[in-house]
């Protein structure tokens, strides 16, 4: 196993709203190596690694701890559950999964009608979420009702598995993010930056990218670095004129997306850190898809940032994979950043 | 009773057949595999002759196309939904006997034009993306992948993939093991047949060759409130029909209800679709019962069984063979 930290990250259970197990687990690894660390009212997790006092500048490092999921919305009378999406899910993702139910982790599954009954002409239309059910051995509402009830989130179960360069996995969006700051801090081992150095690990990204803007708003930075996991879109259904980005190719960085067009100047330096450092990079080519940068740049006067991503195939299902170098190039660069100081200067 | 063992990840016959050899070797006396690839275990007896056939096959890919980027497109084999397959890790074996991984991808929300989400990708669409493996370049056309899928055990049920048929090979093993509780048995041949997916090609040779004056066929069947089927009710017997004898479903009936054990009834109108079609026909002629283990979620990664039905058919089985023996005649 190349990735042992993220293995144990990726299989912890953390959909939107439920990251307490992600951000427990974070702060234990790194509580020895920064000077304050705090989980604010909405559960993010706060870090900070003192400056030299250089300068009075802030710098704040952001991945979400979040994943996508279900959560329960019915009890049904045959004892099964119904369930609505946590995030984007798509309801042809999820057939013929084994699921985690709520806080106690209970194992269910979504079956679907055996093939031999169904009516031939509905085989190949997605169903409804509502008509996805997860059954959990029980028969009887009142049975499933004694350890369950609505509002349980469910998780999806997929074993991190890595093969040849690449890495399986749930939830990689956006726990190589979350790995990504334990490795910069990490590779400062004792050293100081000319800055104050913020590391905020930010809840509910999936839904609405609702945790970064109460993080920025204690810490106030003067830029912010936001690393995320990407879609990649290099497989056969598309052009690859219409790929997004591509395993394989090194750190995704991002000039536009929905909702930002990201600070030049912060772009501009990445780029030109990753040439200099002789680091492969791709740009993502496509404005499809968010991230919590858009908040940031709303939030305080607006907080400029840049956006660096490990690309992924079939995000936001139970299994995706990465390019296990793809995810080291985005933890070189961002430890060169964070040396360097450069993304700080006006 | 540890069933969860005998239901691991296996892929292939051979496999499965190891598994098998394994845990019911101290109940009988003899094992060995015929020509065309059944797996028979013989529990040595005196009087009648018996054969219980359970496939051990279960359904699976087929690569069809290899590209140079390591995508594959596959085929099924036995009745798959398209649907159950989307985000699924496979296993690839192929003939260099490397196992090889990959995982059946559709392209995420974000990249997803609005009119093709009501759509479920076919199997000319689908594709096991096996570009991670170091050496995909090895991966031929005609090798074969099945869902990786662990088995557990939830309230009182195991799901898993490949259940049908394992689950009734498991009842024949515990059969195995409760008959060697008693001190005289029939002769019992457990037969755990190939290819039942693709047409129940093995049974036939074996009831053929084994010259049995009963074959009891065993597969699983459609958990179906609408017609009286359902999972910890028991095992569903095949009444009546062309393929079931009169005379031996009606003593494994009255034994059935004579000793009070759980059972269900479906009635086969025709051919049944499994291994007893074959076993009827074969040679001169075998006098065939069917027993049907209920089931949720068929030819899906996650089918359902429940424990109970497994040990409650074995019980029902081993007794009514030592009836059997006990003089009634035909």
């Amino acid at each position: 196993m190349k990735l042992e930290r993220l293995k144990k990250l990726c299989e912890l259970p953390g959909i939107s709203g439920f990251e307490e197990k992600i951000s427990s687990f974070i702060k234990e690894t790194v509580e020895d190596r920064v000077d304050k660390i705090w989980i604010d009212t909405v559960g993010n997790l706060i870090a900070l690694k003192k400056g030299n006092g250089k300068t009075s500048k802030k710098l704040m490092l952001l991945a979400h701890t979040d994943e996508v999921g279900l959560m329960v919305k019915k009890i049904n009378e045959d004892g099964t559950l119904s369930f609505t999406n946590i995030g984007g899910v798509d309801p042809r993702v999820l057939m013929g999964k084994k699921v985690l139910v709520g806080e106690s982790l209970t194992p269910g599954v979504i079956g679907f009608e055996a093939i031999h009954t169904q009516d031939r002409s509905s085989i190949l239309k997605t169903p409804s979420m509502g008509k996805l059910k997860i059954y959990l051995g029980y028969s009887k509402k009142e049975e499933a009702s004694k350890s369950h009830r609505i509002g349980d989130p469910v998780f999806f179960d997929t074993p991190y598995n890595e093969i040849g360069d690449y890495a399986v996995a749930k939830s990689l969006d956006d726990r190589t993010g979350c790995e990504v700051l334990i490795r910069v801090l990490e590779s400062l081992d004792g050293t100081s930056t000319d800055f104050d150095l913020y590391f905020a690990w930010v809840v509910q990204e999936e839904v609405g990218l609702r945790g970064s803007g109460v993080a920025a708003n204690q810490i106030k930075p003067d830029v912010a670095l936001v690393f995320e996991n990407t879609t990649a879109g290099d497989n056969p259904e598309l052009p690859d004129y219409r790929w997004a980005t591509s395993l394989g190719r090194g750190p995704v960085l991002t000039f536009a997306h929905s909702g930002l067009v990201l600070d030049k100047k912060i772009l501009d330096t990445i780029v030109e850190t990753a040439k200099s450092n002789s680091l492969s990079f791709q740009y993502k080519s496509r404005i499809a898809g968010g991230t919590d940068a858009a908040r940031l740049a709303r939030v305080i006067s607006g907080i400029p940032s840049g956006v660096i991503s490990t690309p992924s195939r079939y995000i936001h299902s139970p299994t995706s994979i990465i390019n296990i170098n793809d995810f080291l190039g985005v933890a070189k660069l961002a430890s060169i950043l964070v040396k360097e100081g450069k993304v700080l200067s006006r | 009773m540890d069933l969860s063992n005998a239901f691991g990840p296996v892929g292939y016959e051979d496999e499965v057949h190891s598994v098998i050899r394994q845990e019911i070797e101290p109940f009988v006396d003899e094992i060995y595999t015929d020509e065309i690839g059944n797996l028979i275990a013989v529990k040595k007896g005196t009087g009648k002759r018996i054969g219980i056939f359970t496939h051990v096959d279960e359904v699976s890919l087929v690569i069809s196309k290899i590209d140079e980027r390591g995508f594959a497109r596959f085929e099924e084999l036995g009745g798959i939904d398209p649907k159950v397959l989307i985000s699924q890790r496979v296993r690839i074996k192929s003939r260099d006997g490397k196992e090889r991984y990959g995982v059946i991808g559709m392209l995420a929300p974000h990249l997803q034009k609005k009119e093709t989400r009501g759509e479920v990708p076919s199997f000319d669409e689908l594709f096991i993306d096996a570009s991670i493996n170091p050496d995909y370049s090895k991966i031929d056309i005609g090798d074969l992948a099945v869902v990786d899928f662990s088995a557990f055990e939830m309230n009182g049920k195991i799901s898993g993939k490949a259940l049908d048929d394992r689950a009734c090979a498991a009842i024949s093993i515990e059969t195995a093991k409760e008959l060697s509780k008693y001190l005289s048995t029939p002769t019992v041949y457990f037969v755990f047949t190939t290819r039942e997916e693709v047409g129940a090609i093995g049974a036939k040779g074996a009831a053929e060759s084994l010259e049995i004056d009963l074959g009891v066929a065993m597969d699983v069947t459609h958990h179906e409130k609408e017609s009286d089927i359902e999972i910890g009710k028991g095992p569903a017997l095949t009444v009546g029909g062309p393929n079931i004898h009169k005379g031996y479903f009606k003593l494994l009936d009255d034994y059935a209800k004579d000793q009070e054990f759980k059972v269900q009834y479906e009635f086969g109108p025709g051919r049944t679709g499994t291994d007893a079609d074959n076993v009827q026909i074969a040679g001169s002629g075998v006098p065939t019962l069917l027993l049907s283990l209920p089931q949720m979620f068929m030819h899906t990664p996650v089918e359902v069984v429940q424990i109970s039905d497994v040990a409650g058919t074995a019980r029902l089985l081993a007794g009514f063979f030592i009836s059997l023996n006990g003089g009634e005649s035909l």
